[in-house]
């Protein structure tokens, strides 16, 4: 087998300058709306004591778990022997970076006070997934960073070791973000031993889009070669990813459903939640999950550029909606204080609380994504992270 | 490319042992700390708690909630999705027979023996002191929210404006800055000398009288012998959070 | 072309050091205060709850000391509390404020803890 080549990007033209300008401008609006929150109050936001976590959480859930996902693809080829996908190994070690980077960006700065950074080191409560994952996603970003040196220099039994280890870590890492909501055992929307694994599952699915996006844009840009083959082996991957997505889905809810003490939020979720209904079936489960994955599977459009690339994106933006509806729906249902009764208060007790993304939080996600992109585009001009082609070799 | 059943299996195996692996041993850490408690039925004894009669609560009275707001120095924000609640009254109504009238309660935070939000602070800025009252550390409180999401009770709140210390009520009690959670504490600075909270005052001051404060006493004819009687129930017993506060009369 | 950006970020990381005294220099304005030093002035005579000069370089750590015992342990000793403070140093923008301008920090307790910029009025009203 041919050893692939790596470059740097010559990043002098007018068009890397553009759009290094508006992936930086993008970039910068995180931590602006981030000062604004903060030096105006969260009122500004649409959260509130009824819905404290909004949108950022969203954003940070969604994040990890495209870390998580694309780092799993970029260990494909040294773990799991498909060394077809060795060319995007070091690129998706590198997202899975700039991601964990932003996902975190998103969480200290939705705190109340960004400035105590510092004290979830200091202090460590074992039972708080908070506090453990203080710590796993601190290790993530420090082994994903050696991995990719390791790739670097070419250490093979070392580097396949450290990519077991980190994919290994990856899986902990979204497991415990799963487990967040998981173990909220007050919500019969967020408790669940399915949030972790159904959140992999998800992670992966929406990792190989992003890669698939990332692959095609980046070597269409720099006008390198890509085989069309490799792109239709990740979509083929990435409709497997989705029926377990579905599967977890539907065992979940079915789940659910069958207790009568949950039939309230059950059919809140499923039939009479107004937007939230319409997001699940139509934005997650229509448009996010099953559509695509029609495509990706189908032999004629499967192997179709354009076809992929939109199944892609849907996947990808389908994926938000699924961290949406994990995260929202469960705090905007009341609190049953007693079970057997209808309550009221000054607090909203036993009403549906509203939850309208606010502006400056919509800012907020867009700059994650630019700081992503951003750190990806400067990122490939300072080292060899793309391959000069990729060709789709057949296994031996 | 074709995913062959080997590979296929040996990516769902890594995966399955990474997924198991987390939430198992964190999980295990909860159960064995309440494996070394000792198994016994006085983990109250000399705690506070709280016992609140019903039927001598009013569905329009409001004295409690006034007090606690004008004692703590409760910012109003004239916005009820993002006012603060350490008290308030809530009104309920049985849900499948028919009830003529409304009924009502004081719901607060219940200083639970297994607190949720306790176990999920990541800075251990919600703990638990001796005496059972469970207290927010706001020079430690990072804003995450958390214990927002884990209450059963919804007894937290975050403060979401800034808040002038200039204007507050009460000189002795400081007002919590923007970016903390803050909830009842049982006014913990008037009961270190001596003193009922201020909502227990106010009760029988202007209200009905329902509300009884003090410790889980063995020799006591207080709370403890009330709720020996059987009749007391706390709210979400089932969740096993063992809270202190009790009702009569539900 | 690489001399001149090894320079650069020299020169770069260097201001990035020194940013606390740009800063402080530019808002406290180093020049104006570096001749008079504060004198803090204090209303009522008497004696503290502590020695003066022990005071003045450890107030800060009795404070936090206090802070953690009476929050987390609940052990309340009146003569020591915060709140104690205000009683003798009445006025904060002469006391306290005075010396913390000059040495440019902002303690931040005053966001949360009641200590009435010029005297105890508020709080005798109260009663």
């Amino acid at each position: 087998m041919a050893k692939t080549k790596y470059t740097k990007i010559d990043g002098s033209s007018k068009e890397y300058w553009g759009l290094f300008g508006i992936t930086g401008f993008l970039a910068l609006l995180a931590p602006l709306s981030a000062l604004y929150i903060f030096v105006n109050g969260h009122h500004v936001t649409g959260m509130t004591n009824q819905v404290p976590w909004g949108l950022p959480i969203v954003m940070a859930v969604y994040l990890i778990g495209a870390s998580a996902g694309s780092l799993v693809l970029s260990a494909m080829s040294s773990v799991f022997g498909k060394k077809e996908f060795k060319p995007f190994s070091r690129m998706a070690a590198l997202l899975a970076i700039l991601l964990i980077i932003a996902a975190l960006m998103a969480i200290i700065l939705d705190w109340g006070r960004p400035d105590r950074l510092m004290l979830p080191f200091f202090y460590f409560q074992p039972r708080s997934m908070f506090s453990l994952n203080a710590i796993l996603y601190s290790a993530y970003v420090g082994l994903c960073g050696i991995y990719l040196w390791a790739m670097f220099n070419d250490k093979g039994k070392l580097e396949k070791l450290l990519g077991i280890s980190a994919v290994f870590l990856a899986v902990l890492v979204h497991s415990g973000t799963g487990a967040i909501f998981g173990f909220v055992y007050v919500r019969e929307l967020y408790n669940s031993p399915l949030l972790s694994p159904a959140f992999i599952a998800a992670a992966l699915s929406s990792g190989t889009a992003m890669m698939i996006i990332m692959i095609h844009g980046t070597f269409k840009l720099t006008g390198r070669h890509v085989d069309a083959k490799l792109i239709y082996s990740l979509a083929k991957l990435m409709g497997i990813f989705i029926i377990v997505v579905l599967y977890f889905i539907f065992v979940e809810n079915l789940t659910r459903a069958y207790a009568p003490k949950n039939y309230e939020a059950v059919s809140f979720l499923l039939f009479n939640g107004g937007k939230y209904t319409n997001l699940f079936w139509v934005g997650l489960l229509g448009l996010g999950l099953i559509i695509p994955m029609s495509i990706v599977l189908n032999p004629k459009t499967g192997k179709s550029t354009l076809f992929v690339l939109i199944a892609a994106w849907m996947q990808l933006i389908g994926v938000v909606i699924e961290r949406y509806i994990i995260v929202i729906p469960p705090q905007v249902l009341p609190l049953e204080l007693f079970p057997d009764k209808q309550i009221t208060s000054t607090f909203l007790d036993g009403q549906i609380a509203s939850y309208n993304i606010s502006f400056v939080e919509i800012c907020y996600s867009i700059g994650l994504i630019g700081v992503v992109l951003f750190g990806f585009i400067v990122c490939i001009k300072l080292w060899p992270m793309l391959p000069t082609e990729a060709h789709y070799q057949e296994l031996d | 490319m074709s995913v062959d059943r080997r590979d296929f299996l040996k990516l769902g195996i890594t995966l399955a042992a990474g997924t198991m692996v987390g939430p198992a041993g964190f999980a295990l850490s909860n159960v064995s700390s309440h494996a070394n408690k000792t198994n016994s039925n006085d983990s109250l004894i000399n705690k506070w708690g709280m016992v609140i009669d019903i039927d001598k609560c009013a569905p329009n009275c409001n004295s409690c909630v006034d007090a606690c707001r004008k004692e703590n120095n409760i910012p109003d924000f004239s916005n009820p999705e993002l006012d603060i609640h350490w008290i308030r009254k809530v009104k309920f109504k049985q849900k499948h027979v028919p009830e003529p009238t409304e009924r009502s309660l004081p719901a607060m935070c219940f200083h639970c023996e297994d607190p949720p939000c306790a176990h999920v602070c990541p800075v251990e800025a919600t703990f638990i002191r001796k005496d059972g009252i469970v207290l927010v550390d706001k020079h430690r409180c990072i804003g995450c929210r958390y214990c927002m999401v884990a209450c059963p009770y919804k007894a937290r709140s975050f403060v979401s404006k800034h808040v002038n210390p200039e204007n507050a009520n009460n000189p002795d009690v400081p007002v919590r800055m923007h970016g903390v959670v803050e909830k009842c504490n049982f006014c913990v600075h008037r009961i270190d000398v001596g003193k009922d909270p201020a909502c227990v005052e106010a009760c029988h001051a202007n209200g009905g009288g329902g509300m009884q404060f003090g410790k889980f006493n063995q020799n006591d004819n207080g709370i403890l012998k009330v709720v020996r009687g059987g009749k007391a129930q706390q709210l979400r017993a089932d969740l096993g959070t063992n809270p202190k506060v009790y009702y009569v009369g539900i | 072309m690489s001399k001149f950006t090894g320079v650069v970020a020299v020169i770069l990381f260097f201001i990035l050091l020194s940013f606390p005294f740009i800063y402080n220099s530019l808002t406290v304005g180093v020049l104006n205060s570096v001749s008079a030093t504060p004198q803090p002035k204090l209303e009522k005579q008497g004696k503290c709850i502590r020695d003066t000069d022990w005071m003045r370089h450890n107030h800060m750590n009795l404070l936090k000391h206090t802070r953690e015992n009476t929050v987390r342990n609940g052990v309340r000793v009146t003569m020591d509390s915060i709140n104690n403070c205000r009683s003798c140093h009445s006025n904060r923008k002469e006391f306290c404020d005075s010396c913390h301008t000059y040495v440019g920090i902002k303690p931040e307790c005053w966001n949360c803890h009641i200590y009435p910029l010029h005297g105890n009025d508020k709080i005798k009203n109260h009663g």
